[in-house]
Parts: C-alpha cells; structure tokens; sequence
C-alpha cells in the first residue's frame, strides 16, 4: 500500500475521533486508529523482510 | 459467543473503573452479574449462568493480593469437584484492577511478584477444570489514565471480552473489521470509504504474511 493512502486513512481516523460526539464510538475511532498504525508498521517489516531475501545472493 | 462477567467489589456504584468497564460489556452484549449485591447466592442458578456461558470473566480490584471476600465466597458456594467436568473447554479470564502502576508488579519492583504470579490460584482452578485460561487483563491505576489511553482501555476491554481468537495483530483487525458491521457507527460516505480502506489494509498485510512464508518455503525446499 502506498504511503499517501496510508496517511488519508490515518487523517480520515483522526477526523471521525476528533468529531464524533458520542463517547463509545470516539473509542472505537481510537482503536482503529492504534491498528492501523501497527498493521502500517508490519507492513514494511514484511516488506522489508520480503526485499531482504529477493535480495539474499546466495539464493542467486 | 456468551461471555459472563462475574463482578466482585464492595462497592460498586461508586467505583469509577467498575462503571466504566461495564459500559464495555454492555457494547457486546456481555452479561454483567455483579455479586456482592446478592444476599446469598442460588447455587443452581449461579451454575445455569455458568453452563450458558463460553468465557468466563472474574472481574475485581486486587484486594490484599487476591479478590474482594464476595469471589471467595461465591465460589466456595458455587463450584464443586463434580461441578468442574461441566466446564471444561469454557474460557476463563480475570480482569483485575490495581492502585499501583504496572511497574511495582515485578521482581524488584514495590511488590516483588507479578499478577500472573498473584494469581495463580485462579489458573489452578482453570486447570483443575480443564478450561482454557486467557492471559489476565489487568487495570493499573485507572483513575490517572489520560483521555486517549481510557478510550483505548473501551477498547481493549471489549476485545477481552468478545473477541473469539488469540490476539494477534490479525484476529484485531478481524475484530474491528466485524465490529464497523455490528455496532451502530455513523453511516455516511466517508465511514464507507474507510471501512473499505481498512479492509484493502488488512488483506494486504494477509498477502506479504502468505508470500513471506512462500518465500520461506521455497528456501527450505532448495536447502534440502
């Protein structure tokens, strides 16, 4: 996924937790928002991981 | 899946944590049975709510290194040896909240021991019973948690009590997934839009795990 969708997803969270009145569904916002975050953060491991052994001459 | 939160605490309406933990199990239908309101206990029927649960939650502050005197009671008067053979393969978990920080749970910490290890009286008894135990949901010092950090516990705690497998990054997103479906969230185009975002993020992350471990596979194979 590239990195500007990433960041409408994070801002488009961040407005719903920002203006939503009720309680209970700021909280679900919140949520979102922290998972979101970690699956960006695992993405580029995996991606990173991934590059690693495409990369890994020995396997050449 | 039914999930019974058993409640022990003196005082329950004027505990902060306790109302606000159960405005989580109401969100997911989680029955609230709070025990130190009953006089005495309807062995039969205390068991019936047992029986018709899935997981099981003993909910209390730490009190003395183990919970409030109605648990204990409770308990002692509920289960049996015999009783224990109906609950096997049933999930039990303990949400337990503290007045002291995580950090004073460890060796060499202000109280030395960790929950886990506070609490292993209730891992016996899930043993003994055959149940599975899931790893303690634990509270420290509600009363100083900032804004975020207390709608993120919301959270949490419903996930504790709702969500159907291990927690791993991607039974989360599951989780959340199945939750914009379920709950009454606004419905509007932009909701939409970020609920199929975040579904598009969740498959890709499933997509990198199954290629990552392709990618392993192939390597084995050549290694052997």
């Amino acid at each position: 996924m590239n990195n500007s969708k990433n960041q409408w997803l994070l801002e488009q969270i961040q407005q719903q937790l920002h203006t939503e009145p009720q309680y209970e569904k700021r909280a679900f916002w919140q949520g979102l928002k922290t998972v979101v975050e970690q699956q960006q953060d695992r993405i580029q491991q995996l991606q990173a991981e991934i590059d690693g052994h495409l990369w890994n001459h020995e396997q050449w | 899946m039914q999930t019974l939160v058993i409640v022990s605490h003196p005082d329950v309406d004027n505990s902060s944590t306790q109302q606000f933990l159960q405005q989580g199990a109401h969100l997911v239908q989680a029955k609230w049975h709070y025990l130190d309101k009953l006089e005495t206990y309807n062995v039969v029927q205390e068991r019936q709510l047992l029986l018709n649960s899935q997981r099981i939650i003993f909910q209390f502050p730490l009190y003395w290194y183990t919970s409030p005197a109605s648990l204990a009671k409770w308990l002692a008067q509920v289960l049996s040896t015999k009783f224990l053979d109906n609950l096997e393969d049933k999930e039990l978990g303990l949400a337990v909240s503290t007045g002291l920080p995580a950090k004073d749970f460890q060796a060499g910490g202000k109280i030395g021991y960790h929950l886990d290890q506070i609490l292993t009286p209730y891992q016996a008894l899930a043993q003994q019973a055959k149940m599975i135990f899931l790893p303690i949901f634990a509270i420290y010092q509600f009363s100083y948690l900032s804004e975020i950090e207390r709608l993120q516990l919301l959270m949490d705690y419903q996930r504790y009590l709702s969500q159907t497998k291990l927690d791993s990054l991607k039974n989360r997103s599951d989780w959340y997934l199945n939750y914009f479906q379920h709950q009454q969230l606004t419905q509007n185009q932009t909701t939409q839009l970020i609920q199929d975002t975040f579904r598009q993020t969740t498959q890709e992350l499933d997509n990198l795990q199954t290629t990552l471990k392709l990618i392993k596979q192939d390597e084995d194979d050549t290694l052997e």
